[in-house]
This record gives structure tokens, sequence and C-alpha cells, in this order.
């Protein structure tokens, strides 16, 4: 998961790693082949990386239809026509389009043109899959759909897959190593919990700064709250979701409150449970990051006044508590 | 003293009036163009009428005349297009023959066809230049040719040589001078004196070869009248007539058209 | 409906010396005249020379165009202007250029005049003058279409393992067949009409170098109505020359895709 704001180098990192553009100096190696290294005088071309590349609007050859479009790569390496067809059919009904074959791209919808991306690409058992920004394209409800396929899509797949986004709900949903990029430079690499836990940049702590909750909704009570099952817990969001609907949540770590008493406002989520840790933030601990072990977990972000007053240390119980309305919605 | 001040003043204040007027147009054969240029220099001196030529094949300029172009006098090289001229009402009275000229095979300066007599033209393989049919310098030539000929098929031969037909006899010229082909068919006078370094001259005999008659004539709507009229009746006078023999023209003669 | 006056003004600049021609000729004369020797001639001239020279734009100016929309190099814009000066010398310049480089006394004249070759005069002086006043209307026309191909389209044929020839035959060229059509159009008609430069460098000579245009200069100054019987000759071989070059085109403006505004169902 590479992600970051726009104008961070995503792209560009991208296209680094594809081998459309010529980076200045370093290396690029994949496994045991050397792409690029700047000593050894070594720069491999795109057509000889073993890497699939999938834009931001896909790149589909609009004078193709969409089978000639995932044999393209084939052809071009080679392939007989009846092979590549053959191949190339096999892929688009593996993304379950194998009927939009004989369609062209102007034909297909945003959806339907992305899986026709991704299989012109997979086809070719890249060991690297890159993808830029591929639910950007997408209207609102499509990206919901899509993004759910896109994930058990990705998850089957032998190779090493970056994903680029610009959205941190995104990256912290999807990625297994997640990346996060700052003015044409990687801030912090490293598993969610590591990034969420342990920020080690104001930037990265602000950009990501989040708690986020799997779950499904349970039920709407009486005063319009919606009541969602998430991590073996009831959570109360103020925000509009149907019975049934599986979605995210997202809290703010500055939403959370921390007490050593139980809280006497009206938060209606309340949880309990020790310290775990305390990590000032970066660059001068002014604001510490608190993670309470309670169910589920939670990390909140307080002063180091507050911290000191409340002679927060680990192993002390703590209650973690914030409101219905202090809760976003992710789906 | 004061008569000279005031010849002096007249011609100045005369000259200045016609060099207010617009300058007057002369259609003349492209192998006119050396002369011609200087003879309007010399008319322009004396009256101070000034002149715009433009040269090109006779029939060319026919042909213009008759779509209606602007001119004020039509010089042709052959009478052919001056009656031709005179049967559409293209010019005012009749023509007067100003001058006559030759014509000569001229070769490149290196002469790359080898071509030392006439009898070469008619060499497969060399390379000749033509006037087309219609353009007086080609005409004369086939006639030329035939008059070669007596009988044999020496015309025919140098014909089957011909590599293209030039629309004026400058043309040929040109090409002849790049060393493009091997010879062609040319007036006297233009092998003019800046050319004569670079262009070798084959003569063809008197009793073969044509005479060219050059006819002169104001033209049908002339709009400069008075020095179309200087013009032509400087070439008819005694310094007209030794200007056309200095470039190589023959006289007038004394039988007019 | 200032625009439909403005076009219906236009079209009648054009199309009136168009109609005064044909209006001129009967057609029965017009007939008798292709039997002419001289006429037939000409016409088989023209039409060979100008599909050869087209044939040549196109097989010399593809791959010029191409560089010209991919690549940048030093002295690139001497090239361009080089390519394109063409149509702005005057023919006959033209002409007396290609002379005195190609000409037997000429720069490169010269050396081709060592293995026995020269070339005014000559059927192929004509098709190298064509081809040298119509080459830049081709070029530019092929540049633009091939420098509108998007990148994207581009750097995804490269990481799907094509090579930058596999790329262009299979993803620029046809992407770019209005344009190359509309050039070789063009260039064909300035071909076929090409006058100053040949008669020029390859001369006049019926049969050998002769084309339309020259035969028609030549019989307007000697019969204006084979001048005229000729210019509608040419005309109405311009007109079907064009016309069979444009149909590819139009065949291949029609094949079926899905017009853009249609829903994309399954959103």
């Amino acid at each position: 998961m590479l992600v970051g704001e726009s104008g961070s180098g995503k792209t560009t990192a991208l296209r680094l790693l594809a081998g459309l553009l010529m980076p200045d100096e370093g290396k690029i190696e994949l496994d045991s082949a050397v792409y690029y290294h700047s000593k050894r005088n070594v720069f491999v071309p795109p057509e000889k990386r073993s890497v699939g590349y999938v834009a931001q609007d896909y790149a589909l050859f609009p004078h193709l239809t969409a089978l000639e479009n995932v044999a393209f790569g084939l052809r071009a390496s080679g392939s007989g026509a009846s092979l590549a067809r053959r191949r190339a059919r096999t892929m688009l009904e593996r993304l379950e389009i194998g009927d939009l074959a004989a369609r062209r791209p102007s034909q297909l919808s945003g959806g339907q043109r992305q899986r026709a991306a991704l299989a012109r690409a997979l086809v070719l058992e890249p060991r690297l899959l890159l993808l830029d920004e591929p639910l950007a394209a997408l209207d609102l409800s499509t990206r919901r759909v899509v993004r759910a396929e896109l994930a058990k899509l990705l998850a089957a797949l032998p190779c090493i897959t970056v994903y680029v986004t610009h959205s941190p709900a995104e990256a912290l949903v999807f990625g297994d190593l997640v990346a996060v990029m700052e003015k044409g430079a990687v801030r912090q690499m490293g598993t969610r919990d590591d990034l969420l836990r342990h920020p080690r940049s104001q930037y990265v702590a602000d950009f990501l700064g989040l708690n986020l909750f799997k779950g499904r909704v349970k039920a709407h009570t009486e005063d319009g709250l919606v009541v969602v099952a998430a991590e073996g817990t009831d959570l109360y969001l103020a925000q509009p979701a149907d019975v049934g609907e599986a979605i995210y949540v997202v809290v703010d770590p500055r939403e959370v409150v921390v007490s050593t008493e139980p809280p006497q406002g009206s938060a209606r989520n309340v949880f309990v449970g020790p310290v775990e840790e305390i990590v000032p933030e970066p660059p001068a601990g002014e604001r510490m990051r608190v993670s309470i072990g309670s169910y589920p977990p939670l990390v909140a972000e307080i002063t180091r006044g507050s911290a000191l007053i409340m002679r927060l240390e680990p192993g002390r119980m703590a209650y973690a508590s914030f409101k219905a309305t202090g809760a976003r919605v992710f789906r | 003293m004061i008569k000279r001040v005031a010849l002096a003043l007249l011609l100045f204040v005369s000259s200045s009036a016609a060099a207010d007027r617009p300058p007057a147009t002369i259609f003349a054969a492209a192998s006119l163009s050396d002369v011609f240029q200087e003879a309007g220099r010399q008319v322009t001196k004396k009256s101070g009428y000034s002149y715009h030529f433009v040269f090109s094949g006779s029939q060319q300029l026919a042909a213009q005349l008759e779509q209606g172009a602007p001119a004020d006098v039509f010089a042709s090289a052959d009478d052919r297009w001056m009656s031709y001229a005179s049967e559409h009402d293209l010019i005012d009275g009749s023509a007067k023959r100003f001058a006559r000229n030759r014509l000569i095979v001229i070769t490149p300066a290196s002469n790359p066809g080898r071509i030392d007599k006439l009898e070469d033209l008619a060499r497969p393989g060399v390379k000749v230049l033509i006037g087309v049919e219609s353009v007086p310098v080609g005409r004369y030539a086939r006639q030329a040719l035939s008059r070669l000929s007596k009988g044999s098929d020496y015309g025919r031969r140098v014909l089957a040589n011909v590599v293209s037909q030039e629309e004026n006899v400058k043309s040929i010229v040109a090409k002849v001078q790049l060393g493009e082909a091997d010879a062609g068919f040319v007036y006297v006078t233009d092998v003019s004196a800046s050319l004569r370094g670079r262009v070798r001259v084959i003569t063809i005999p008197e009793a073969s070869n044509v005479i060219a008659d050059y006819p002169i004539a104001i033209a049908h709507g002339a709009t400069n009248h008075d020095a179309a009229q200087a013009f032509v009746d400087y070439l008819l006078s005694t310094d007209g007539q030794a200007l056309l023999a200095r470039y190589g023209f023959l006289s007038a003669g004394t039988d007019s058209p | 409906m200032a625009v439909t006056a403005a076009a219906g003004l236009l079209l009648l600049l054009l199309g009136l010396p168009v109609l005064s021609l044909l209006l001129r000729v009967p057609s029965g004369s017009l007939l008798r005249r292709l039997s002419d020797p001289v006429i037939q001639d000409a016409l088989r001239l023209s039409l060979v020379t100008s599909l050869l020279a087209t044939a040549c734009v196109v097989l010399l100016g593809t791959p010029v165009a191409y560089l010209l929309a991919t690549r940048f190099f030093r002295g690139k814009p001497v090239v361009e202007t080089v390519i394109d000066l063409p149509i702005v010398l005057p023919p006959t310049v033209a002409g007396l250029a290609l002379l005195l480089a190609f000409g037997r006394a000429g720069l490169a004249g010269k050396a081709l005049g060592a293995f026995g070759i020269t070339l005014p005069f000559t059927t192929a002086a004509v098709v190298i003058a064509q081809v040298f006043m119509s080459l830049p209307f081709f070029v530019s026309s092929a540049r633009a279409g091939f420098a509108r191909v998007p990148r994207s389209l581009l750097d995804a044929a490269s990481t799907l393992r094509a090579s930058e020839t596999y790329t262009f035959f299979r993803v620029v060229l046809p992407l770019s067949t209005p344009s190359l059509i509309a050039g070789a159009s063009m260039a064909c008609a300035r071909a076929l009409g090409e006058f100053g430069a040949t008669i020029t460098f390859a001369g006049n000579l019926p049969g050998i170098t002769q084309t339309m245009p020259l035969a028609v200069y030549v019989a307007f100054q000697t019969d204006l109505e084979v001048a005229i019987a000729l210019s509608v000759i040419l005309m109405l071989l311009s007109f079907l020359l064009l016309l069979g070059l444009r149909a590819p085109a139009g065949l291949a403006e029609r094949r079926p895709t899905a017009p853009r505004f249609v829903s994309t169902v399954s959103r």
C-alpha cells in the first residue's frame, strides 16, 4: 500500500517501478532481478520487466475489443493468436466479464473497464502488480462494490501488489504493508497496527491517525443512533446506515477521551482497559498517543499535560470514550 | 546661361511630370529581354517615360492578351502570333517589323555530348532541347531542321533526341548553361557577352537557317499611348536599330510584313 | 444562420469555377479528346507518377513524422523547417534547386552519373519533383495524428511487453489512420497538380514528362478548347483519386462503436 496526498510522489514511484521513468540514482530490484542500478549502469526497459501496470484511467486501447486488449501483451511477447485469445478469454471469465469480450472499451462501464485493465495486466503473470488509484475513476456507488471485489481478488494473487491511494482509510483497510509518502519520500512503512500505534512523525500520525473498526449494523436506536456490532462489541454512531450493512467505523484519536474515572458526559461509547502504551508524538512530544487495551482497543491522542495530571502509565486502568458523533462511517 | 537653366528646368519638370504617370507595360518575346530593357532605359533618359516589361513566349503573351491582360505594346518573335493578335483585335493599327533574328545551336562549355558539328545532333543518346511547337523559337527550329534534312531523315533523328520542349527560349538557354542538356536551339541574340564563356556555339548555314521576323504593335486598349508610341518610335529610329544591332539582331530590313 | 450563409458563400466561391469548366465542354467532344494519344499519354503519366509519388511520400514520410512526433533532439527546428520548405518555395525555384542538386552537373547528380543514372528529363524526375513538393503535406498531417495518440496508451503498451515497433504498428498506426489518409490525399492532390518544379527539373516531353498540368498549359496557348477539355478531365481525375483514397477512411469511421452517451448498464 502506497498512500499519500496528491503530489506526494506516489504515481512517480509507480512509474519508476514500471520503468516508465528513469531514476537519477539508486537501484530497483525485484527478487533476484535487477531492474535498475545506477552504479552498474543497468536499466531494464518496461517491456522487459515482469511488471503489470494499471493506470488510473486504465489506458485500454480504444480500437481493440476487451478480448483483444487482454490478449495484447501475449501477442506482443510472441504468443500465437489462438493461444493468446484462449488465455485472454479465460482471464476475462475469471474476472467475471467473459461475456463482454467482444465489446470496445467505450461500451464498458467504469467497473468493467477496471476489470478489463486488470485482466490485461494479470494475464501476463507479472511478479509485481502496480495499481494507480484503481478506485479513483469510479463513482461512489460503484466504488464500494468494486473495492470489496478487488480486495478479494488481490488477496488471491500470487504477485506482489503495490496499490497507490490517497485515502488513508483505504490503505488501512486493504494493506498488509503500508507506506506513507510525503513530498517524494517514504516517511514510514509498516503494518497497519505499527503505523497506527507508532507513527514516527506528526505527518504520519496526522495523516493516518485513525481508529478503524470493521462491523455490521445491528439496529437503530429510538433516539436515531445506529448500533454497529464491531469486533465483539457494540458501537454507537450518529451516522446514517442501514441495518445489516457491513461498514467500517473510523474514530479519530482526538475524539477519544481518556479518563481515570468513569466518564460523566453523554458519550455513548465507553470502554475500559489497561493502558498499554504511551508514546509521545514527534517532534516535541507535546501530544501523546495512548493505546488502551480495551475491547476493542482504542488509540487516543491527549496532551502531555493531561497525561501527567492523570498520572497515566502502562498497566493503569483507564476509560476511553467517544461520542456517537465522534465516529465516522467508511464504506 | 539663363537659357540653359530654363532648359534644364523644363526637362526636369517634364521628366518629373512624366515620371508621375504609371509605367507603360510592354509584352515582349523572351529573346528580347536584354535589348528591350536597355532600350527602355534609353527612352526613359530621353523622354522620361517609364516602362514595365513582361517577357515570355510569344504564344503565352498572345493568349494572355486575349484573356484581357492589360498591355500597351506587344512585340512578338514571329508574324504568326502578331497575326493572331491582329485577327482577335488585340492590336491597334498595323504591326511594324523592327528587327530580325537567326537561329543557332549552343552546347554547354564542357560539351558533355561531344557535339562539334550539326550532324552530331542526330547521334543516338544526345540530349537536345527545343521549343514547343507553338513558341516561335520552336517553330523556327523545326523549320530549320526540315531545311537541313534535304530529304534525309536527319530532322527526324534530331527530333527523336529531344528530351524536353520548353515554353520559351530562355529556359533552353538556362538548361544548356547548367549542363543539363547536350544542345539547344536558340537565337543568335541569346549568346550575349556574358554567356559567351559558358556555352559553345555551332552555326547553322545561311541557306538552311530561318529568318525570324519580329513585329511590334501598340496594344488595343493601351492606356499609355504616348509612352508606348515613344518606345516603338525609338526602336524604329537609327539609334534603336543600332542598339538592336549591338545585341546581335539583324536590321528590320526594307520590306514590311 | 450566419454560419450557414458563410458556408454557402464559400461553397459558391469554390464551386463556381468548377461548374463553369464543366458546363463549357460538350460531353461528346470530351470523349473524342480522350482518344487522342497525346492526352492519353498525359493522363497515364499523371496517374502513374502521382500514385507512385504518393506511395513514396507515405513510405518516406511515415518514419520521419513518427520521429518528429516522439523524439526531441538538437536541431529539430532545422529539420522541421527543411521539411516544410517546399510549401513556401515557388515551384519553379524548387525545380531549379532540384536541378542544381540532382542535375547532371549537380551536387549529387555527378555521383549518380558515375552509376550511369541521369535524372533530368526522365519520368523518375517527375516523380521526384512531385515527392519533393508534396512530402510536407503528408508529414505535417501524419505527425499531428501520431502526436494525438495519448501517452498513457504508449506507456501501457510498453508495460505489456510491447517493443516500440510493435506499439507503432499495433497502437499508433491504427489510431492515426484518419490523419494518415488525409495527409496522403493532400499529398496526392498536390502531386497531381504539380507543375513548376516538374517543368523545370523534369522537362516537357509528351509520354515521358508531360503530365496533365503541363499538357493543359501547352494546350492553353494553341487550342483553348483542348485546354478546357483537358482541365475537365484533370479535375474529374483528381476527384476520383481523392474519393478513392477517402473511401477506406469513410469505412473506418462507420465501424460500430457505441455512441458515448449510451448509459453504462451495470452501474
